[in-house]
């Protein structure tokens, strides 16, 4: 018997399947994925408790226009910051509390925060802001 | 005289191929470059800081705050008051990131933190977005 060889066509893979899924893929990467780009601020909730006697943290108030207050005065925020990462060093201060008052909203004290940890300050707490009360 | 040697029929098939090479780098893009992230389930507008250098990619057991106090937990709401039992089992050294929004009292998450040292972290991470100043 005599078999004919007929040359076959070689038959490629239909593409328009994959290109559907590959569609699908994209689009949900494209929303799901975000690009925000976070920055953290290490704070300390206030668990360890400070031996009294020890040398004390300072305590940065800040109003609800973001000014910042240290030792009753008011001052530049890159002038503190550069002046607490130095009190730090010299173990002046063994931490920097900051206080927002009462009505200071995130991110006005988020402003104050970021100058501080901009300058390498650190540790940094955050303590409520009971207007007219001072922390030790 | 030379005649040129009939071209080929491109097939349908072969005039989609660079699309498709485009399609895949772009798929490889945003698999690689961006962070499949949990969003928290009500709107949320973290401050915005110029200052900071670290960088810190996004937990999925990030504490998300919302400007009225909601709270949510990875991406599920739940009371402030049930949040110590949910962290019960928070590792000791490691620290909690917080999400929370720019116009939210700072008073109300100094007073959450008060929760958060009951249920023994002492250290959170609060999450900002860089701007460029």
């Amino acid at each position: 018997m005599h078999i004919e060889n007929i040359p076959r066509r070689r038959h490629t893979i239909s593409l328009t399947p994959l290109i559907d899924v590959v569609f699908i893929l994209l689009v949900f990467f494209m929303l799901a994925t975000s690009f925000t780009d976070w920055r953290p601020i290490g704070l300390a909730t206030g668990t360890s408790a400070a031996t009294p006697g020890q040398t004390p943290p300072a305590v940065v108030h800040v109003d609800t226009e973001g000014n910042l207050r240290y030792q009753q005065k008011i001052v530049a925020a890159d002038d503190l910051a550069a002046s607490l990462k130095s009190a730090r060093e010299r173990n002046e201060i063994s931490a920097v509390i900051v206080q927002p008052d009462a009505d200071a909203n995130l991110e006005v004290t988020v402003g104050a925060l970021d100058m501080l940890s901009g300058a390498g300050v650190s540790p940094m707490s955050l303590a409520t802001g009971a207007s007219g009360k001072d922390a030790p | 005289m030379i005649i040129p040697p009939p071209k080929r029929p491109r097939s349908k098939d072969e005039s989609i191929l660079p699309l498709i090479n485009i399609v895949f780098l772009l798929l490889i893009f945003f698999m690689l470059a961006g962070v499949l992230a949990q969003s928290p389930p009500f709107e949320l507008t973290p401050p915005s800081t110029a200052e900071t250098a670290d960088k810190a990619q996004l937990n999925n057991d990030v504490l998300s705050i919302a400007a009225d106090g909601r709270i949510a937990l990875g991406g599920e709401t739940m009371d402030p008051e049930v949040l110590p039992q949910a962290l019960g089992d928070w590792p000791k050294d490691k620290p909690l990131q917080i999400r929370a929004d720019g116009q939210l009292k700072a008073d109300a998450l100094t007073g959450l933190f008060a929760t958060l040292r009951s249920a023994g972290i002492s250290e959170v991470k609060l999450l900002t977005q860089h701007v460029e100043p």
